[in-house]
């Protein structure tokens, strides 16, 4: 599988009777930022459920380049619910996915105290969840996601429930972390803008059964900074995106 | 402020307390009930005094009863918790029968466990398990229940096996349910091996009991009552103080 970290072929899966998705093919290259667009209801968590084993599809095929150095298979997800534990301080949240692969505690604290910085964290390394801001703790959620010894991150709507300054922020912030890891990221949203400033390339979902009904590469120039958000060719990839998303989407 | 609620919080119950108790002694006083029916205030304090050694001596063996059995409840209890919450079918079969087994009034299960365990601690311990078990069981069966399905499915993606899942998720979750279950059973406990002791035996508050009955000593028995009392708010302060100790994420912002 040269370069590419995730393929997905032909995947279908309903439940019971009612049909969530049709024939899906994606892929992710190594490094890229992909992102799945698509309709609430168009089986786009679905499709993170069966890259992460979590659920199995009725056909088709998932391959995941398998990392070098290691023979279990580990993916970096992070789900749309608040995942960190309300019972472990931030710093032992964030470790987690070391702990879990065997790290000795305080080395894995270590470890995670010198990033802490580079994810606007410092300082709050003993605080519990619930005393941070949303903003904080999709930080932390994400860096915790970073720190998952994978090539490839899967990150479902991490943005949805903030609110727009904060959301703006992080896209932002992300885009810098993204870059400085070189991950690749599959990354699910419903927000037309969120997915045009962050990814490479971005698929569209129709809703019900979802099916892959564009992709389209994102050509605009990285770095990319929020000034490109009002550039003339965003607007005409938003007039395309806001299209096919209107054209594959029913009001049940 | 805070601090001064706080050490004026229990003063209405406190002023009650202590005006029924004057009541109760002016009362026995001016009406002369004899002692063996209605003793002072006063003699049920003078009792506790004469008896104080003897009292401590009993208590001793209570608690031993008490904590024994609530600590093989509570191993008990987490298991068969937590293989029901794991096994569809066990927990089908067997927390139906649970429920109705609480129905048997362990004052009815004591007399048993004597003719088959003898007078020592076992059956005294065995009953303590018998009634602390329930509450345990019911609330950790709940905490587990209440899992977050998503936290777990995290956990598997990044590899997690069974053992960490537990440690790392499914104890402390049901921490809070847990302790909630052990302020029930830690006051049910003294109660049960008090029952337990009543039935034979020859040491424990329970025994203490029966023989002040035997010869009438109703200030004595009254003092045992109390020492019960004692012994059952201490046990459930210091479940409250651990809880506190080991879920610092449930404290409340102080400031």
């Amino acid at each position: 599988m040269d370069g590419y970290v995730l393929q997905l072929k032909n995947i279908k899966k309903s439940y019971g009777e009612l049909e969530v998705l049709e024939d899906i093919n994606l892929e992710v290259k190594q490094g890229e930022f992909v992102t799945l667009l698509g309709p609430s209801g168009s089986g786009k968590s679905t499709i993170f459920r069966i890259i992460t084993n979590l659920t199995q599809p009725e056909q088709g095929l998932v391959s995941i380049t398998p990392n070098k150095s290691e023979q279990n298979q580990r993916i970096a997800y992070m789900p749309q619910k608040d995942t960190l534990l309300p019972w472990k301080q931030l710093i032992d949240n964030i470790a987690l996915p070391l702990i879990i692969k065997g790290e000795d505690k305080h080395k894995a604290r270590q470890t995670v105290r010198t990033m802490m910085k580079t994810f606007g964290l410092e300082g709050f390394e003993s605080y519990y969840p619930n005393q941070l801001s949303g903003g904080m703790k999709q930080r932390a959620a994400l860096m915790r996601t970073f720190l998952t010894d994978s090539d490839l991150m899967l990150l479902d709507e991490p943005f949805a429930s903030l609110d727009a300054i904060t959301r703006t922020n992080l896209q932002e912030w992300l885009l810098g972390v993204w870059q400085q890891f070189e991950r690749s990221v599959l990354f699910i949203t419903h927000s037309i803008e969120e997915a045009i400033y962050l990814s490479d390339r971005i698929y569209v979902l129709s809703s019900q059964p979802g099916q892959i009904v564009l992709s389209l590469p994102i050509t605009i120039e990285r770095p990319r900074d929020l000034s490109v958000m009002t550039s003339p060719e965003f607007n005409q990839y938003r007039d395309i995106l806001y299209k096919t998303l209107r054209e594959n989407s029913y009001d049940q | 402020m805070k601090r001064w609620e706080n050490i004026y919080k229990p003063l209405p119950a406190i002023g009650f307390l202590a005006f029924l108790i004057l009541f109760w002694e002016i009362i026995a006083r001016i009406t002369e009930i004899p002692t063996y029916i209605l003793p002072m205030p006063t003699d049920i304090v003078r009792a506790l005094s004469q008896n104080a050694a003897l009292l401590f001596l009993h208590s001793q063996a209570t608690l031993l009863a008490a904590l024994s059995g609530l600590g093989i409840a509570v191993v008990l209890s987490v298991v068969i918790a937590y293989v029901m919450d794991k096994i569809e079918i066990i927990k089908k079969m067997f927390y139906p029968l649970l429920v109705i087994s609480q129905t048997i009034p362990i004052i009815a299960i004591a007399p048993i466990m004597i003719i088959w365990f003898g007078f020592g601690y076992l059956p005294k311990i065995l009953t303590v398990v018998l009634v602390c078990f329930f509450p345990l069981t019911v609330s950790i069966t709940e905490g587990l229940k209440k899992v977050e399905k998503e936290d777990i499915e995290v956990l598997k993606v990044i590899g997690a096996k069974t053992r960490q899942i537990f440690w790392h998720i499914q104890l402390p979750a049901i921490l809070p349910f847990f302790f909630s279950g052990l302020k029930i059973s830690v006051t049910y406990s003294v109660m049960a091996a008090v029952i337990g002791e009543w039935l034979g035996g020859n040491r424990g508050i329970g025994v203490f009991m029966i023989r002040s009955m035997h010869t009438y000593n109703i200030s004595n028995l009254f003092s045992a009552i109390l020492v019960v009392v004692v012994l059952s708010v201490i046990l459930f302060k210091v479940t409250e103080f651990i809880s506190w100790l080991v879920m610092p994420w449930e404290r409340k912002e102080e400031s």
